[in-house]
């Protein structure tokens, strides 16, 4: 069964000719958990029964190489066109191998009606806990199995799971306060220094008797934004870090339901606010798919170039803070990233107007085609950047007291890296070597020589180091894309998206209504769901998006990378010292506007 | 001119004799160590205020940046600014603050760190009390700090300060050892503990014949500061301010004073010990340039922390304990006993300050020891890279 | 003039010390005991016993007083003010403490001081008295030096083995 497809089928039996599909095998092997499958501009998803989730899943992984958890949302089909009476909500899934790049969809329908519950992935990805939870809290599914479904977005007194559809976006009345009676507050807000010693009640997973809860954050100098980190101490030992997000959250989601699909774009530069150029490209490549257009080949170029300035961009700023944990505000490659950062920022500026919210690449090409001396600025960037990089790498890459700090601290092996969907740089610096660049290419990516710079140390100086050299390849790139660089038009010519030039409008009237429409209503996607996914500086930024053949997404969700990266915190910091978790933080080079979006 | 040449001892005597015309004997007593009270209690104010100028405007440089550049001619008059912000903000105390003890935790910091100028020689005769404990006085004092801090921070009903206060206790007790080694090796060679004896008997600079004492002093002081890299006991990124997180205006402002008073005094007490204090050419023809010398050689140290402040990163606290008792004391202990060693091989009777020889002898046995001292540590990191497999081994 | 002077050190010493017992707060009589032990220090300087001031404020307030206070601090029960202050055996205690009284006082008004007796006048302290005192240390007092510091090398491995088992 299936509402979003445009060839409906139950796998056949695999011909001879050609090898089974991974959703052919898949069928073979467990004919009740499948119930069909769909393919929609490349994606395939299939259906899966409830109960056959965990047994799908598990083969996926263990036998069929989808490793990677890439992205866990769900969708309320209460209004979409031709639900009836079905089962309003579903989870998807997608997965993702990181040797082959093949990746795969399954959704399933959560049985329950208003009150649904599927099974929960976490016990074979534990990076499958925090999505869960963000499902649970947003939309009101439950998670049999999952070890802690709480909130995570949303204060714990919220009336309602907002993504759903008869919730309306604003009206609502916001409980921001945090309740005094409320178990969690009672426990982490109290001192332990108290005239009157109170036993503070503690929390589930907490032992606020033996050890110290230190409450890091959201208001803290390295916590990069508004995370909090419940730290468990012992001594200065942490027993355990528990990242509490959502004091950033906006309902992106929510309001990309509301707003048409191009309209939507300036939210993506409010996400990821480092890496504005990224999120746009992100999302233009979903939409582009969704609606099966080309972008001609200057509009790519371009945008890879920009892209690779923003990685660059970003990893300054990574670098400059990440030197600030271990240093203090005082150490001096702060300034000196900046500077750098400066020189990018001019660019931006140069080509949009804009130096931090961009909006240059939209779905369709760019906004307009780059100035004279783009180029021109692009290529002092390349001829100065080497030299600089180098200069960092004088400061601190042979410092011992930054050996000390930074060697063995944060250890992530390559099997929790994929158990828990951390992607990005952490990802390559703990031995796997997987980029969506190369593994999924977009944007002409497969044009251009670059190396992906993998290390199998996995600890926070293994990062520094994947992220320095990550840096000097995006320099071969723009070199490599500014010299190739073809003239032409840098909008799609495809009239579903493009407007008719302005002299088809004095002779043709199709052009015109075209141009009406257009204009009034905005571009119209066929039905289906897309995935899509990117490598932003921080690792797999992905976008879904669910079309019910209107201008508006029915469903708009965002796998952002940070929000996968930062549940590695625990797991890094255990163990190590309250300075180690600080690094740790700086380490997975979160952005809370990506976090909590 | 000759009036000039020994211009801050002369004005001294001409003050006594004016004011002895009018008073009688205990009375100028009185007001003479009034005067120099006032003057040693200003002393760390008036390092806070030009201090805080030069290191906003140092790391600025470094950091590539201009610096205050807005009150005053190049931003000098910034600090007074500063002062000003402080003394007028609004004093708050914690709920759940024990309020005596957080109202005297800055007091005893403050005070402890204007005790420190008592015995730091400025020039010939130019010492507030030239003690014959001087050397073991300025550890003394120091230690003073170690009781304000737990003080400040016990008392602030905060996590972070306690954590600050936790660190306080650890880091500078094991500093201190090794920085009363450095300074005993240092009374052993000039046999005084008199301050203004050790510049006396100084005939070279002891950085040159004790280098191992002067890195060893100068590193354990600036942990016992706080001075990056050793500055967690306020480390901004881990523990926010650690133990003066909760403290505002100007109870602030009297750790900040304190901090850039002992800033100074360490600087100064290097020089003392390391650098030949105010001694320089044509010194003795003009003693007044003794003082200029000396503030010169103690900025110079100072410029020096604060190049330290702009491009290193901070220690971890396990690291700088290790650092501490495998590096600094066993460094030190060694240094101490080749002293002692050196200075019985040719030991004359009366004998004030080192002879050449033994200075030679001593300088070998330093560089000696820095040697080892190097060889051992890069083994020792090779090994344990080795060990955990890490990249760059 | 030193009498007086004297005689307000003895009394903020004796305040700080009554303090010291009857303060509930743990903390606040640790402090009150490093004022004591300020006290005592400037007594010493009194004196012209620098070397002793010194050593006091570098031993007693910067050493021992920080670890009794951050023992304190890793002990959050006893911090309670509503404690009581008195256990079963306060009355052996008391007898201790008042024997020991006695024999103090004893032995303070029986010996001979020569300072008492009119000997050497206080002011006039030897300049090289540190000198002496060294020597002394490594001369005819040299065992029972050479004593006290195995003992304290003992304490302390007895103190790292005591930590070691715990884990």
């Amino acid at each position: 069964m299936t509402l979003v497809n445009d060839s409906t089928t139950v796998p056949a039996e695999p011909t001879a000719a050609r090898p089974p599909t991974v959703g052919e095998q898949l069928a073979a092997r467990f004919p009740n958990a499948i119930l069909g499958a769909s393919t929609f501009r490349g994606d395939t998803t299939l259906t899966v029964a409830p109960t056959g989730l965990t047994d799908v899943a598990r083969a996926l992984r263990d036998e069929l190489g989808f490793d990677h958890l890439s992205n866990l949302s769900s969708t309320d089909w209460s209004r979409y066109r031709g639900y009836a009476g079905k089962e309003r909500f579903s989870t998807i899934y997608h997965f993702t191998s990181t040797r082959t790049g093949e990746r795969i969809g399954l959704k399933v329908f959560a049985p329950g009606g208003d009150s649904p519950a599927v099974p929960s992935l976490a016990a074979l990805w534990a990076g499958a806990n925090w999505p869960e939870r963000e499902v649970y809290d947003l939309m009101g599914i439950k998670f049999d199995g999952h070890p802690d479904l709480r909130r995570i977005l949303l204060p714990n007194n919220w009336p309602n799971h907002p993504l759903r559809k008869d919730i309306p976006r604003g009206g609502e009345t916001v409980p921001f306060s945090m309740i005094w009676e409320d178990e969690e507050f009672q426990s982490f807000g109290k001192q332990i220094v108290e005239a009157k010693s109170v036993q503070p009640v503690p929390p589930k997973q907490a032992d606020a008797n033996k050890h110290m809860i230190l409450n890091m954050g959201p208001q803290h100098p390295s916590t990069h934004g508004v995370l909090r980190v419940v730290a468990e101490l012992d001594g200065e030992t942490v027993v355990a870090a528990y990242p509490d997000i959502g004091y950033l959250h906006s309902g992106f989601e929510k309001q990309g339901e509301t707003i048409r699909y191009k309209d939507f774009l300036p939210y993506t530069d409010r996400m990821d606010y480092v890496s504005a150029m990224s999120n746009n490209l992100g999302y233009s490549l979903a939409v582009e798919k969704l609606m099966g257009v080309e972008i001609p080949p200057r509009a790519q170029v371009i945008r890879v170039i920009c892209a690779e300035l923003q990685r660059l961009a970003s990893h300054l700023v990574w670098l400059g803070t990440h030197i600030m944990d271990a240093a203090g505000v005082s150490h001096a490659l702060l300034m000196y990233t900046f500077r750098e950062r400066e020189q990018l920022s001019d660019i931006f500026e140069l080509i949009s107007g804009a130096r931090l919210t961009i909006s240059y690449i939209r779905p369709g090409g760019v906004w307009k085609d780059v100035p004279p001396s783009f180029v021109e600025r692009v290529q002092d960037v390349l001829k100065a950047f080497p030299a600089r990089i180098d200069e960092y790498e004088r400061m601190i890459t042979e410092n011992p007291v930054w050996l000390g700090r930074a060697r063995g601290v944060g250890k992530l092996t390559a099997e929790q890296c994929l158990s828990l969907g951390v992607t990005g740089p952490l990802l390559r610096a703990s031995g796997v070597p997987f980029d969506y660049r190369k593994a999924r290419p977009y944007s002409g990516y497969e044009n251009y020589d670059f190396k992906v710079p993998v290390m199998t140390e996995g600890d926070t100086y293994a990062r520094y180091l994947v992220r320095l050299e990550e840096m000097r390849q995006s320099l071969r790139i723009i070199d490599q894309a500014l010299k190739n660089l073809p003239d032409g038009p840098v909008w799609t010519a495809d009239r579903k998206m493009a407007l008719p030039p302005r002299q088809e409008l004095d002779t043709s009237m199709e052009a015109l209504i075209h141009h009406f429409k257009l204009m009034t209503e905005g571009f119209v996607p066929p039905m289906g769901e897309v995935y899509h996914s990117v490598e932003n500086p921080r690792g797999e930024l992905g976008f879904y998006l669910v079309s019910d053949g209107t201008a508006v997404p029915y469903r708009l969700h965002v796998r952002a990378p940070s929000f996968h990266n930062l549940q590695a915190t625990d797991t890094m910091a255990r163990g190590s010292l309250i300075a180690d978790l600080v690094l740790v933080i700086g380490t997975i080079d979160i952005v809370l506007g990506d976090v909590d979006r | 001119m000759d009036y000039l040449r020994n211009f801050f001892v002369n004005l001294a005597r001409s003050w006594t004799a004016w004011i002895g015309g009018f008073l009688p004997d205990w009375g100028v007593n009185l007001v003479n160590y009034l005067v120099v009270g006032i003057i040693l209690v200003l002393m760390p104010v008036i390092a806070t205020l030009t201090l805080t100028w030069m290191e906003r405007k140092v790391i600025g440089r470094i950091q590539n940046r201009i610096g205050p550049n807005r009150v005053g001619p190049w931003g000098i008059f910034q600090a007074f600014a500063d002062a000003v912000k402080m003394l007028i903000k609004e004093d708050i105390v914690p709920s759940g603050a024990d309020k005596p003890v957080f109202n005297l935790a800055p007091i005893l910091i403050a005070g402890a760190a204007a005790l420190l100028w008592a015995v730091v020689p400025f020039g010939r005769g130019m010492i507030g009390q030239n003690l014959n404990i001087g050397a073991l006085y300025v550890v003394a004092v120091g230690s003073i700090t170690t009781i304000a801090v737990i003080m400040a921070g016990w008392s602030s009903n905060n996590k972070f300060a306690l954590l600050g206060a936790f660190r306080v206790v650890a880091q500078l007790l094991s500093y201190e050892i090794p920085m009363v080694l450095s300074i005993a090796t240092v009374v052993l060679v000039t046999g005084t503990m008199r301050m203004g004896d050790i510049v006396e008997r100084q005939v070279a600079p002891f950085i040159v014949v004790l280098p191992v004492a002067f890195i060893t002093y100068l590193l354990a002081a600036a942990a016992e500061t706080g001075r990056a890299p050793f500055d967690l006991l306020e480390a901004d990124s881990e523990i926010v301010a650690g133990y003066f997180v909760e403290y505002s205006g100007l109870k602030f402002g009297w750790f900040y004073i304190a901090e850039y008073g002992n800033l100074f005094a360490i600087a100064a007490i290097t020089t003392t010990l390391f650098l030949g204090g105010w001694r320089g050419p044509f010194v003795s023809v003009a003693p007044a340039l003794g003082p200029f010398y000396f503030v010169i050689k103690s900025v110079a140290v100072i410029f020096v922390l604060m190049w330290i402040r702009g491009t290193w990163p901070r220690f971890r606290i396990d690291q700088m304990l290790a650092f501490a008792w495998k590096v600094l004391v066993p460094a030190s202990l060694a240094n101490l006993l080749w002293s002692a060693i050196v200075l019985q091989i040719g030991r004359q009777p009366e004998q004030l300050g080192p002879t050449i020889v033994q200075m030679i002898l001593l300088l070998v046995g330093n560089v000696a020891i820095l040697a080892v001292t190097g060889l051992l540590l890069g083994r020792a990191a090779r090994r344990y890279a080795a060990q955990h497999g890490w990249a760059g081994a | 003039m030193q009498q007086a002077i004297f005689i307000i050190l003895a009394l903020l010493t004796l305040g700080a010390a009554l303090m010291t017992v009857i303060t509930r707060n743990l903390l606040r009589a640790a402090l009150w005991l490093v004022a004591t032990f300020f006290g005592i220090a400037a007594i010493f300087i009194l004196l012209r016993a620098e070397f002793l001031a010194v050593a006091q404020i570098l031993v007693y307030v910067g050493a021992i007083s920080t670890l009794i206070i951050f023992a304190i601090m890793l002990s959050r029960g006893i911090m309670d003010p509503d404690q009581v202050r008195f256990n079963g055996q306060w009355g052996v205690v008391g007898g201790f403490a008042a024997l020991l009284f006695v024999v103090l006082a004893v032995i303070v008004t029986r010996v001979p001081w020569p300072a008492a007796a009119g000997g050497a006048p206080v002011g006039d302290a030897p300049a090289d008295a540190i000198a002496r005192l060294g020597a002394a240390f490594v001369g005819p007092y040299a065992i029972p030096f050479e004593v006290a510091s195995v003992l304290l090398v003992v304490a302390m491995i007895g103190a790292i083995i005591i930590a070691r088992e715990r884990e």
